[in-house]
């Protein structure tokens, strides 16, 4: 995915950013983040070296931060797995 | 192995002002993350192809631009409004045209669910402690797993280490049993060999009590 996205923020103010990954999971060894669509976009920054990717879930209609610990672990090594090419799409909507 | 569903593209999203969770990936790392998911990608569209052009070998033929929709659900010309939030599809398991058709939720819903904002996201001074690094995740797993072989190595030598002592006590156990038992049997022996000199001394005396008393029983029956 290279498609840009903007990101729209309560005063207003629009960003415009890379999207790295738009994808759900329905796998039940994730149940925090399972059937959850997770969005993963390039900050456009670099830290050290490496560049930062920014991850939003959507929750009650709107894309936002993901605030759950549990589901954060989920979605890395959902990312881990991405990156050692240990995973498979099974479908898409 | 992790299953993903690929979802559509969006071109605009709302969010609030919450700092969001970040990923601090090397760009080897982002390209392979970008690389992998597009060639899978392609590999399941090419698979679906595949299996459409079979069915449609002998199924009747149908209007291309059905056809087209059916293999190729991801449309890059969706119009999305670049005002609005793009819900998931109520049921994502069924493919349907009003599933696949963005729902635009109305302005004043949104605004409803929001966070009140916090202020703009402020990145720290030194803001490596802010991030997770994939490479500290990776560590971090590593750790631990050398930390359970350590531990399960631990448990192995101590494990061992008893079953040698047991077994080693049990050998002594046996060892002196069997010395114990070797000193009965020569008791037993010492006894036999006894017991047989008593014999044979009592043995040759019956015999000489016999030459010594014969003539004189000769002599005495004579006589009656």
């Amino acid at each position: 995915m290279n498609e840009k996205i903007s990101i729209i923020k309560p005063s207003g103010e629009t960003e415009e950013k890379k999207v790295i990954s738009h994808f759900k999971t329905m796998d039940d060894d994730k149940p925090n983040i399972k059937g959850i669509p997770i969005l993963i976009v390039d900050k456009n920054e670099i830290n050290n070296g490496n560049k930062v990717l920014e991850f939003y879930w959507e929750k009650e209609g709107v894309y936002q931060p993901i605030n759950d610990e549990a589901a954060w672990g989920e979605v890395k090594s959902i990312v881990v797995d991405i990156i050692k090419k240990n995973f498979k799409i099974v479908g898409e909507d | 192995m992790t299953n993903i569903n690929c979802l559509n593209n969006i071109k605009s999203v709302k969010t609030n002002d919450a700092p969001t969770k970040k990923l601090a990936v090397s760009m080897e790392q982002t390209d392979r993350l970008v690389a992998n998911l597009q060639e899978e990608l392609n590999n399941f569209r090419s698979l679906n192809a595949s299996q459409n052009n079979e069915i449609n070998n002998v199924l009747p033929p149908v209007a291309p631009d059905v056809l087209n929709d059916d293999i190729m659900p991801f449309k890059d010309d969706v119009a999305i409004p670049q005002e609005g939030i793009i819900p998931p599809p109520n049921n994502p398991e069924i493919k349907s045209p009003e599933n696949i058709a963005p729902v635009i939720t109305p302005q004043e819903e949104v605004t409803n669910t929001l966070v009140e904002p916090v202020g703009p996201t402020i990145i720290p001074n030194n803001p490596k402690s802010e991030f997770d690094t994939l490479e500290e995740q990776i560590n971090a797993l590593s750790e631990t797993l050398v930390n359970e072989v350590n531990e399960a190595i631990k448990k192995y030598k101590t494990d061992l280490n008893n079953l040698i002592t047991e077994s080693k006590k049990k050998i002594d156990n046996t060892i002196n049993e069997a010395k114990n038992l070797k000193e009965q049997a020569m008791n037993f022996v010492k006894d036999a060999q006894a017991a047989a000199q008593v014999a044979d001394v009592a043995r040759q005396n019956a015999i000489n009590l016999q030459k010594e008393q014969a003539p004189k029983a000769l002599e005495l029956e004579k006589s009656f």
